[in-house]
């Protein structure tokens, strides 16, 4: 072939996976219960009623990013991947939040949208009890919500790169960002209202500049004639690039409780006037901690294992970075089945 | 081999060299940042092009709001307060609507489950209606009284206005705490 006629059908595939969107979160759903910005969605099954687990799972994911990293794209999708094995999949999408929700915080999120999310999948699968995972932010919400309603039915709660811990200020490279002294949240979230999208993406992608900025393309040339990671690229990128401000309130509880003071691991946290105790979390506990999260850093995930007082509780550690252990090849070898067995013993 | 051979098996190599390189000088540039960026001085300087930026911007933000609200006002249109204002109204609807949902949900399972216990007594032969079956409500009890438990919160919940209200349910919960203290020294 012609190298110039192939180069410009390199540099038309580039242009292509750069500037469109990739069809993501394909599995069929069906929205059962809103509320303001959040959407509760229901998975078709597949597997007949018999032969499905009896405990329905509910996914819950971060605030300033999509939840469908969860059904990436079909055949390298978890929920798909938990769906074809008899599970009955809920998700609970935030939304994006708009300046009339500046004053959400942890509380909302916990004991309003939480639990009636929960209570609606309880009425629509029949059972009395769920499982529920929570990555990143999001298991900090399901932590804080475990912790406070212990008796509303959790049975499993898995935790994907939870950052809970914030003792551990030398790994931390946010925390060093976000000391008072360098960062003034108030003043940030006076002029804006809500956390910019646009502020907590350079946050993230400043952590690894090389990669993210640079390396990431490379990879994508590096491998333009194979149509499997170009599409794999493709969907990665439609979901890296569609993020979502998060919620002044809920932002300045991240920042000043967690990041600068630790409450939650020390038994401080406050939420509408509950201190969150985790010794009062009983649920099956598995902690899911990637073994080269820039993120999250394993210190921030490892020490929640002995304050919660569950007594089925495990660690489980996977190499990969903070999405990738979800989103990445390996995923569907060692991530999604251990997930996958875990889960099925303890849903029948 | 023919030089035309000798190109096309040497050039793979080449340009495997180039890229061996590449990422040797972009794997040493990522950790020189990766390092950089988790300096103290790295965090001092965001600090300040954050802070400046703040300073350089807050002053307008105010003025510029006064300036928008007066010529909306004016014009007749509803401002963004206005919409924002809508938008909690209609999420607290949101909430009196999930809180009736609830209730109803609680309403059928009763229902369904007093249904059987209904049918077994009409099936019962006239001589014994007399005395009632019992409807097995202890069958029903770890269900309902978990749903009882949960009524209070709920219709807690439905006087507040959650999301545009959190002041309100923060003055709830210390007042709630004051009415707990003062249990206790009594």
């Amino acid at each position: 072939m012609d190298p110039l006629a192939t180069l410009e059908e390199q540099l038309d595939t580039v242009t292509r996976v750069m500037t469109t969107k990739a069809p993501i979160a394909q599995t069929p759903k069906e929205l059962v219960w809103t509320l303001n910005k959040a959407k509760l969605y229901r998975y078709v099954p597949v597997v007949p009623q018999p032969e499905r687990h009896r405990v329905p799972l509910l996914l819950v994911f971060a605030l300033m990013n999509r939840p469908y990293i969860l059904d990436l794209r079909p055949g390298h999708s978890f929920v798909e991947f938990l769906v074809k094995r008899g599970f009955d999949v809920y998700l609970l999408d935030w939304g994006s939040p708009g300046p009339e929700d500046k004053h959400l915080k942890f509380d909302d999120y916990t004991l309003e949208y939480m639990p009636r999310a929960i209570r609606k999948i309880k009425v629509l699968s029949d059972v009395e009890e769920v499982s529920v995972l929570g990555w990143c932010i999001g298991a900090i919400l399901t932590t804080i919500y475990a912790a406070l309603r212990p008796d509303d039915g959790l049975r499993n709660l898995i935790l994907l790169t939870a950052p809970l811990d914030f003792s551990n200020k030398e790994q931390l490279t946010f925390s060093r960002w976000v000391d008072e002294k360098y960062f003034d949240v108030d003043k940030v979230l006076a002029l804006f209202g809500n956390m910019p999208a646009e502020m907590i993406d350079y946050g993230a992608k400043a952590l690894k500049p090389v990669e993210n900025y640079v390396g990431n393309y490379l990879k994508l040339w590096d491998n333009v004639d194979n149509p499997n990671v170009v599409t794999n690229w493709h969907a990665m990128n439609t979901w890296v690039r569609d993020n979502i401000p998060m919620a002044g309130g809920a932002f300045r509880q991240l920042i000043v409780d967690l990041y600068r003071n630790d409450r939650l691991m020390k038994g401080e946290l406050v939420i509408r006037g509950e201190r969150v105790d985790l010794g009062r979390l009983r649920a099956n506990l598995l902690t899911v901690i990637a073994d080269g999260d820039h993120i999250t850093p394993p210190c921030q995930s490892e020490p929640v294992l002995a304050k919660v007082g569950s007594r089925d509780k495990e660690a489980y550690r996977v190499r990969g970075g903070h999405i990738g252990i979800m989103a990445g090849s390996g995923a569907e070898k060692h991530t999604w089945p251990h997930i996958e067995q875990w889960l099925a013993s303890r849903s029948k | 081999m023919s030089d035309a051979d000798a190109k096309t098996t040497n050039q793979p190599d080449l340009m495997e060299k180039m890229h061996e390189l590449r990422d040797a000088y972009m794997d040493t540039w990522s950790k020189y940042l990766v390092e950089e960026v988790k300096s103290e001085s790295y965090a001092q300087a965001s600090g300040t092009a954050l802070k400046n930026f703040l300073n350089a911007t807050a002053p307008f933000k105010e003025p510029a709001e006064q300036a928008m609200l007066r010529t909306l006002q004016q014009l007749n249109i509803p401002t963004s307060a206005d919409f924002a204002g809508l938008a909690g109204r209609v999420t607290n609807i949101e909430m009196q609507l999930d809180n009736m949902d609830a209730k109803l949900d609680r309403i059928e399972k009763l229902l369904t489950a007093a249904q059987p216990a209904r049918t077994a007594e009409a099936a019962i032969p006239a001589k014994s209606v007399s005395q009632p079956a019992p409807v097995k409500q202890t069958s029903r009890k770890p269900a309902e009284a978990r749903a009882v438990v949960q009524e209070p919160v709920a219709r807690k919940n439905r006087s507040k206005p959650a999301v545009r209200g959190s002041a309100i349910a923060r003055a709830t919960a210390v007042k709630a705490a004051g009415r707990k203290s003062r249990k206790g020294t009594k």
